[in-house]
């Protein structure tokens, strides 16, 4: 398509990757799903609880912001316009299906114990204690289950400034509600999961 | 100085997860208990939450995804899932109501057209009351002004017509000096307005 160098795709900032692939560049489009992979269908997959379904609300994400990437305007961050359809994508289907209270322990959709184990939500850790990495797996199993509990704004306010660790003005932006809104919500959300942390610390 | 019996609120929980010390809360918290363990909790919480993994799609992910993608598609429409929720439930309202009024319009005209009479006798009366109740009002505005202690000087002082026309250009370029102020407070601090 283009007889232009590669470039240095870790050096390049998104805007920059975009415009190369507003240019028609397909390792653009590579880089930006590479760039961005991990956690957008992080957020989805621990907004729907479900890892088939979040696969494909990720790749429609995905679909959606690429084809429509020459609307992208360079004055916002990319990262914010598709954690914004990623979160929309996820919210949607949660008022659709009113899944919004499942359980981590597998899809809803799994009609077998293997179903249900192949579709938990895997979380591993790479800390180099075994018995600290029990603790912490432990530890994020209940918080993963405390988070799967919350409102699914709540869940997308908490998951966008804890997990993702977005600023407060950003995720405003994402979630296109006052800054206030959002600072109420995480507080609330905050509060749930800490009563959540207390009562398996007392335990 | 927060007061011994006033626990943390959420803007001192936030500012010391930031690591920052709110200003008068630290004797606070040296006595009190409870704000202590809302303190450790919040930042067991934060920590617990930051080391979260993050979940891998599966292989073929971005193959799947690629397979779909328009490279160099030139002509993009906007994605109507890239509205909120929210955003879509205000659209909603709007078409409804506005549905609803045209609605309400047409029907009174097909009315008015099938009972010219009756409109006639219906809408004269209320014409005249809203004309009389409108110049009676510009006349009500004119006395005030002429009332005004700085009406006099004003006048003298915009008789000829070139200190008219200055004033009048003055206030014209204040106007759209106003107008392109507000525009730019109202657009610039909405982003993806074009999303």
């Amino acid at each position: 398509m283009t007889s232009s160098p590669a470039p240095s795709w870790p050096d390049l900032t998104d805007q920059e990757v975009v415009k190369l692939a507003v240019l028609g560049r397909e390792a653009a489009y590579r880089e930006l799903i590479r760039r961005y992979q991990r956690p957008v269908f992080s957020l989805i997959y621990r907004m729907v609880r479900d890892r088939e379904l979040a696969e494909d609300l990720a790749q429609e994400t995905f679909v959606k912001v690429l084809n429509a990437i020459e609307s992208y305007r360079p004055e916002y961050k990319f990262s914010s316009w598709i954690f914004k359809i990623a979160n929309n994508a996820s919210i949607d289907h949660l008022r659709r299906r009113s899944l919004d209270t499942l359980s981590l322990d597998g899809s809803p959709h799994a009609e077998s114990s293997e179903a249900i184990e192949a579709t938990r939500l895997q979380i591993s850790d790479s800390s180099e204690d075994p018995l600290a990495e029990v603790a912490n797996q432990e530890l994020g199993v209940l918080i993963e289950r405390a988070i799967g509990e919350l409102r699914p704004e709540y869940r997308s306010c908490i998951l966008l400034r804890h997990v993702e660790g977005r600023p407060y003005e950003e995720i405003a932006e994402i979630l296109d509600l006052p800054l206030g809104t959002v600072k109420t919500y995480i507080h609330r959300a905050r509060n749930e999961l800490r009563i959540a942390l207390a009562s398996l610390r007392d335990d | 100085m927060k007061p011994p019996t006033l626990h943390l609120s959420a803007d001192d929980l936030d500012a010391l997860l930031e690591g920052i010390t709110p200003p008068g809360i630290t004797s606070h918290l040296e006595t009190c208990t409870l704000c202590q363990r809302m303190v450790a909790l919040d930042q067991q919480l934060a920590r617990v939450l930051s080391s979260l993994p993050d979940a891998d799609p599966s292989i073929g992910f971005a193959d799947a995804i690629m397979s779909e993608v328009r490279i160099g598609a030139g002509t993009v429409t906007l994605p109507t899932a890239s509205y909120s929720p929210r955003e879509v439930a205000a659209r909603r309202r709007v078409w409804i109501g506005g549905g609803l009024a045209a609605a309400a319009v047409s029907g009174g005209f097909v009315w008015a057209a099938l009972n010219p009479a009756d409109a006639l006798g219906f809408a004269t009366p209320a014409w005249q009351q809203a004309g009389q109740s409108l110049w009676l009002a510009v006349q009500g505005v004119v006395a005030n002004t002429m009332e005004q202690p700085w009406f006099e000087p004003v006048r003298t002082g915009l008789g000829s017509p070139s200190r008219a026309a200055v004033a009048l250009l003055g206030g014209a370029g204040l106007y759209a000096l106003a107008l392109v102020g507000m525009r730019r407070l109202l657009t610039e601090p909405t982003p993806h307005a074009s999303w």
